[in-house]
């Protein structure tokens, strides 16, 4: 870099402070911030995927049967029932396949664990070749 | 008659790729024994293009003419089929894709026909195994379209509105209904349905030229430069449309499914996704190897892969074991497609680890933190991004199979598991471009990212101070311009450098640095796209106000996100296969009329429940999205939901494709720069 | 591992074959089966509990019917096509069971009550058969409705014995009132 000497010097002083000062503010502001607060009934109409149409949950799908669906779990939130309560008085009458959030459960852990295992094969794959002593100048082997 | 025609066109495209198969294996194991065949294998392939193109042209003739005794058009056709959903009905159904498919499949094995003989040598042995792998193929899809799949079979009963019963045999007597039920209403509704599945086509179909190189590499042991160089020009092809693909198809959902969104983690959606993963992870390791002569053998997992997933995605969505929005239920083809996704599959990686003794990647990573360390980590990324999407399509039918327990996987999942993931990849992406290779030492890369790091923070910050506190928004408008200052001060700085010693100025060199290296800066012009496309859908998910199903009467009016929405009045139109009701919603700000939707329903007389239309507003800031849930005269139930920055999204997926598209134009340049083989360890900088 | 970069390769190449393999197995399973419909977890449980208003709004029905051995639910619309079908069946059932304490309700889903009532009036109706509405579609919800005509079996023990998805006939709806009614017959 060809900068001036003077200047140069400044940057390498400001630069880092300007840098951790305006991290500093974005840090402070998103920890500091209200959480939103997201209706209750689109969180748990969220969950659950609409029975009359396809692959859309009962808090997106313009449906009207949707509708209904989410009809009731507003006069569910009324009566002051917990989400999970809810959950299953709305359910109770359809297969788990129609909930789109997957449990923590035993029967579910491979879908966790696969893309987990995916990372660390692949953090471990790379790790195992950096480790390997480098022939300084190799020359590529060909077949 | 059409019936017979098609017939022929089909039939002797399976011939001639057969032909295309078996010769050009021949061709490409014995190059100079085969040369007096050369004429012949250039022969059948000109007709198999003709052949595949001749079958679309009857199709839509068919159905341009109405032709309902062939069973293609009698059960997916209507007379009432407006233009141009009559020419796109062609693709709209089962049959009549596999077709496109074909023609797809054909043009590209001209394609690469013609690239192989632009240098006027001649196809070498790699280019005629890789023909005759995509020949082969090609006998599997138009082996598809004689069987399982057949479009031109002849209506020999028929019902007053459908075809019962039809024979593949051409000369039966054929009975047609007077008029058929025509498409999936959801695919007559707007115009983007024309042109999505053809460009979705074109990329997918597209991943069978890398594939196909791979698999005539490792076959015909020639692993090397070669093969990846002709497979990352052909995969970028296909990314490009793939990109543009995913993204139209995204606008189409957001402009016709009316529930306000473009992406709902749709197993559909999903089949397009991973392939499109798996092949950005190839784009950037193709580049290691070539610069590095490492992950050769990566490399054809990568090409594997991608195919691989395609066939996977395209039996899925074809086979109905996963209900969707757009998916096709047919069983028929089901098994055919499973079993060529186990050959391919199967025999791809049977190949690949017999020959795996040959590939030599040389682990020569120095440090991980240089540029191959960075498409290391961006491979690892994309790579578990695919994983997390794959497993989540599958999940549920696995478990279901192995225990009968039933779980369902929807966007919470994908959502959760996805955002972290991009997250990290537009950090990458900041990264990356900035890094040396071989090794990046601290003082060399901090002058390039400190200066767009502070940038992409006072943008933080002066989002935060104007806008919102949202974090996932904060933070994507932090990477994103992080990722945009990082390229524009790299190209910058090399302009400056360039323009030194010479009397121009700067900017007049930008120019020539971003044409000196179209691969670098069209990659950087993808990932503005991708950076855009981030800001955009964190804006959409986080900073949406919704108004959830307000009864409204005529004359009513209701305050939403600053507007005001009043119901002006209902119209119905009535079309010989629909009945459609529009409401008529006048947008209002600061008492001024700013515009008119009209959502509205269609009942379909062939489908039960009404497909509802949104009425969208788009203005610079935001969307305003109004979808109705019923019409009729003393009522409308209205839901609204405003989509900030919505329009972003859509560019930063051009953009994205943009990118690719101009790393191709510039692709022959470096080619003629680097014939020579054994182009291997280059330093970079 | 030493100098074979073709190790790792050859894992992987084995594990992807593998899973594919599989997975086809899983699939080809699945090939036959409507994904939609899935079983409901209604069946052997009791049945939901919950007044209905008449169709006509002359009054109020119960479900299941107090006084019926068997209480055959049906969901139906006036839009929908396949329940034109399926309702000469339904009115021979209700017409053939009535004896054996057989009642059938037919509840309509998601629709005008004018319009069920002119499509009722269209095709038929039965002294027999109770019509229902369904405001806020809570009796579909509670019996986990996917799409229409389907039709639910409630034995006299009130417990839930059967669903049919899709366009009911006189022999499958048949059969499954026998089943009821064969068990329930020695009490």
């Amino acid at each position: 870099m060809a900068d001036p000497t003077g200047m140069r010097s400044l940057l390498r002083w400001a630069s880092p402070l300007v840098t951790v000062a305006l991290a500093a503010f974005v840090v402070v502001s998103l920890t500091t911030a209200d959480p939103v607060d997201q209706d209750r009934a689109d969180r748990i109409g969220k969950q659950v995927r609409c029975p009359a149409c396809e692959g859309e949950s009962i808090a997106e799908s313009p449906s009207s049967y949707a509708a209904d669906m989410m009809g009731y779990v507003r006069e569910m939130i009324t009566e002051g029932r917990s989400d999970q309560q809810i959950i299953d008085r709305l359910m109770a009458a359809y297969p788990q396949s129609q909930m789109l959030d997957p449990p923590f459960q035993t029967r579910t852990a491979l879908l966790w664990a696969l893309p987990a295992a995916a990372l660390v094969t692949g953090l471990l794959l790379a790790y195992y070749r950096l480790r390997k002593p480098v022939p300084p100048e190799s020359v590529r082997e060909s077949p | 008659m059409l019936s017979l025609a098609g017939t022929l066109a089909v039939w002797t495209a399976l011939v001639a790729s057969g032909w295309l198969a078996v010769g050009g294996w021949r061709a490409a194991r014995d190059p100079l024994g085969a040369s007096p065949s050369i004429a012949a294998l250039r022969r059948s392939l000109l007709v198999m293009v003709l052949a595949a193109l001749g079958a679309m042209i009857v199709l839509e003739a068919a159905l341009l003419a109405n032709d309902f005794t062939v069973s293609y058009v009698a059960n997916h056709h209507s007379r009432h089929t407006p233009f141009p959903f009559n020419i796109a009905t062609a693709w709209a159904a089962l049959e009549g894709s596999i077709v496109l498919w074909g023609l797809v499949l054909a043009a590209y094995a001209y394609a690469v026909w013609r690239r192989a003989t632009a240098g006027g040598t001649g196809p070498d042995s790699l280019d005629w195994g890789a023909l005759a792998v995509i020949g082969a193929v090609g006998v599997f899809f138009f082996g598809l379209m004689v069987t399982v799949a057949n479009p031109f079979e002849v209506c020999t009963e028929a019902t007053a509105r459908s075809c019962t019963a039809s024979s593949a045999f051409p000369f039966s007597r054929a009975v047609g209904p007077s008029d058929g039920l025509g498409p999936n209403p959801l695919l007559q509704n707007h115009l983007l349905m024309a042109i999505h599945p053809p460009l979705l086509y074109l990329g997918y179909v597209g991943l069978t030229v890398p594939f196909a190189y791979g698999i005539s590499a490792l076959a015909l042991r020639r692993s090397g430069p070669a093969w990846l160089r002709r497979s990352g020009l052909w995969t970028r092809v296909a990314w490009v449309f793939l990109t543009a693909g995913i993204t139209l198809g995204a606008w189409w959902a957001y402009e016709v499914l009316g529930w306000g969104g473009y992406w709902a983690w749709d197993p559909v959606e999903n089949a397009s996704f991973m392939p499109w993963l798996v092949a950005t992870a190839f784009l950037h390791s193709s580049l290691v190897q070539e610069r590095r002569g490492m992950l050769e053998a990566w490399n054809f997992v990568l090409v594997i892969g991608a195919f691989s997933l395609t066939i996977l995605g395209t039996f899925l969505t074809r086979s109905g074991v996963i209900a969707s929005v757009h998916s096709f239920t047919q069983s028929a083809i089901g098994p055919a497609l499973l079993g060529f996704l186990v050959v391919v599959t199967v025999g791809s990686f049977t190949l690949f680890a017999a020959r795996s003794q040959q590939i030599s990647s040389p682990p020569r990573l120095e440090s991980l933190s240089s540029r191959e360390g960075g498409f290391l980590l961006n491979n690892l990324l994309l790579t578990v991004y695919a994983m997390v999407v794959l497993t989540g399509t599958l999940y549920p039918l696995a478990l279901e199979a192995f225990t009968g327990s039933e779980v369902g996987v929807g966007r919470p999942f994908f959502d959760r598991m996805a955002v972290p993931i991009s997250f990290a990849l537009l950090l990458a992406m900041g990264v990356g471009p900035a890094l040396p290779w071989r090794v990046a030492r601290a003082r060399v890369v901090w002058p390039r990212i400190h200066l767009p790091l502070q940038i992409a923070l006072a943008a933080g910050v002066l989002v935060i101070i104007t806008a919102t506190r949202v974090g996932y928004v904060v933070m994507a408008v932090i990477a994103g311009t992080w990722v945009v200052a990082v390229a524009a001060f790299r190209l910058w700085s090399q302009a400056r450098r360039f323009s030194r010693g010479r009397d121009g100025r700067t900017w007049k060199s930008l120019s020539r640095v971003v044409r000196s290296d179209r691969g670098f800066w069209g990659g950087q012009l993808a990932h503005a796209g991708v950076a855009l496309a981030a800001v955009a859908i964190a804006c959409t998910a986080n900073l949406s106000q919704t108004l959830d199903r307000v009864e409204m009467a005529p004359g009513d009016r209701v305050e939403f996100a600053g507007y005001e929405l009043i119901h002006t009045g209902v119209s119905t139109t009535r079309t010989p296969n629909r009945l459609k009701s529009s409401a008529h919603v006048e947008i209002r700000k600061d008492d001024r009329r700013v515009g008119l939707a009209e959502p509205a329903l269609s009942q379909f007389e062939t489908s039960a429940l009404p497909i509802a239309t949104p009425g969208v507003h788009h203005t610079l800031a935001q969307d305003i999205y109004l979808s109705v849930t019923r019409i009729d005269e003393q009522a409308i139930t209205l839901r609204a939901a405003t989509a900030p920055l919505q329009w972003v999204l859509w560019l930063g997926g051009l953009t994205c494709a943009a990118g690719g598209l101009y790393s191709l134009v510039g692709r022959n340049r470096r080619r003629s720069r680097s014939v020579r083989p054994t182009e291997g360890a280059r330093p970079g900088g | 591992m030493k100098k074979r970069p073709g190790r790792a390769a050859l894992v992987l190449a084995v594990m992807v074959a593998a899973a594919t393999a599989v997975f086809a197995g899983v699939f080809a399973t699945r090939l036959s089966e409507d994904s939609r419909l899935s079983d409901s977890p209604l069946v052997g449980a009791p049945s939901p509990v919950m007044t209905l208003p008449l169709l006509d709004g002359s009054g109020e029905i119960e479900i299941p019917e107090p006084d019926a051995r068997v209480t055959v639910i049906n969901f139906f619309a006036s839009w929908c096509l396949e329940c034109r079908i399926e309702h000469p069946d339904l009115l021979a059932v209700a017409e053939a069971f009535s004896d054996s304490g057989v009642r059938l309700i037919q509840i309509a889903y998601q629709d005008r009550p004018d319009d069920s009532i002119a499509f009722m009036n269209e095709l038929g109706v039965s002294p027999l058969i109770r019509y229902a509405s369904d405001p806020g579609s809570r009796a579909a919800i509670a019996f986990g409705v996917f799409g229409i005509p389907e039709t639910y079996f409630i034995g006299p023990d009130g417990v839930v014995t059967g669903r049919i998805t899709g366009p009911a006939d006189s022999l499958s709806l048949g059969r499954q009132i026998d089943l009821i009614l064969g068990r329930g017959r020695p009490e």
